[in-house]
């Protein structure tokens, strides 16, 4: 097997190429960091504006992602996400045989995870602003609960089929989301690694948290307007 | 069509008995007042220590003073819980916590259960025994706006 990284003059030898762009190896460990800050703080009034920090985060995030799905790389728009019902059960059958189908960007399966995650976070960020706003009351405090431990049972699932792959299949799908490459052929790769848009993406989110945890935020996340008696750390 | 008497029985106790469920399941989840609490708070606190009886006072004291941290129940549910207090953290208005103020509250074990749980761990880092329950219950309850 050659190992030659990006050969042009081998096209047809499996090597290793870029896969992930860096938007979306950003956007996805950014998303866990903030999922799980806002899990962590879910119960505590203490931490509840930490929580509501993780969880505009969050909402941000996957807005940014739904953008991406359209304006980044191949691997990362939706285009490429081939999850069709039946994908899904023909390549979960295959898995199931021992020979799942071979997928350079997300495998059936692996798409339809994103899709869902995606729409789940959506709501659980979106319906957490709505009772912040109190425009939802009891019965959206309690679906946002109740959607959020369906993602975690989701997430629970995601990192299941993370650890099988590398002890059943012997497929590192880890490394990849931090190198963005994958083992492939030439012609398979993308093109670039759209680094400035990773980069802008990692600093408005770390500035958005610097910013709203020393207090140059208001309550809701706007720019102080007004002193108030509101505790700051 | 016509119903034998042995079907027309078989349906009214049918119903009968899911008229019953129905009641017994709604009053399991409902239909609790404050004075339900404070005698379950205390009968728990009873079985620690023999003789045990709420006192208002101390609940009131209880309320208003920071136990470790630097909250104190007050902090979010002011010193006069009838009126509406104000989250410490984030400035949101909460709504009043004496049930005279506001019927809502005390009112459903399951929501009791799980605001002790978590504000008491707020508070106090831990969570209230049932005679500090108790007291603070019988505070609550002759508090007025």
């Amino acid at each position: 097997m050659n190992e030659a990284v990006d050969d042009p003059d081998a096209p047809d030898h499996i090597q290793r190429i870029k896969v992930w762009d860096l938007p979306t190896r950003v956007f996805h460990w950014l998303l866990v960091a903030s999922v799980a800050g806002a899990w962590l703080t879910r119960t505590s009034e203490r931490w509840h504006d930490v929580h509501m920090m993780f969880g505009h985060t969050v909402g941000g995030l996957i807005l940014f992602r739904i953008v991406w799905g359209f304006a980044g790389s191949y691997y990362a728009r939706f285009e490429s996400f081939d999850c069709t019902p039946q994908r899904v059960l023909s390549y979960l059958a295959g898995l199931l045989r021992g020979r799942p189908r071979r997928s350079v960007g997300h495998s059936p399966a692996g798409a339809a995870m994103a899709l869902l995650f995606l729409a789940l976070g959506l709501f659980i960020a979106g319906s957490g602003i709505a009772v912040l706003r109190e425009w939802g009351g009891e019965t959206l405090a309690g679906l946002h609960a109740l959607v959020a431990k369906g993602m975690l049972v989701l997430i629970g699932l995601h990192v299941l089929a993370v650890v099988l792959s590398a002890a059943v299949l012997r497929i590192d799908l880890v490394r990849p989301m931090f190198t963005g490459r994958k083992t492939g052929f030439h012609r398979e790769r993308i093109g670039r690694w759209r680094t400035g848009v990773g980069i802008s993406l990692l600093v408005a989110v770390l500035g958005y948290w610097v910013a709203d945890r020393t207090g140059v935020l208001g309550e809701d996340g706007k720019t102080r307007r007004h002193e108030t008696s509101v505790e700051r750390r | 069509m016509q119903h034998t008497a042995k079907h027309t029985t078989l349906r009214s106790a049918l119903c009968r008995g899911l008229c019953i469920a129905l009641l017994a399941g709604a009053s399991f989840a409902e239909a609790e007042t404050a004075r339900d609490f404070l005698g379950r708070f205390e009968a728990e606190a009873r079985s620690q220590a023999a003789g045990f009886a709420a006192s208002a006072s101390r609940g009131a004291n209880f309320f208003k003073v920071t136990h470790g941290n630097d909250w104190t129940c007050a902090s979010c549910h002011s010193d006069n819980p009838a009126g509406t207090g104000k989250h410490a953290r984030t400035g949101k208005p909460i709504e009043p916590l004496a049930p005279a103020a506001n019927p809502d509250r005390f009112a459903r074990a399951d929501k009791v259960e799980k605001w002790f749980k978590r504000n008491c761990g707020d508070v106090l880092g831990r969570a209230c025994t049932p005679a500090e329950k108790a007291d603070v219950v019988a505070w609550l309850m002759i508090v007025k706006n």
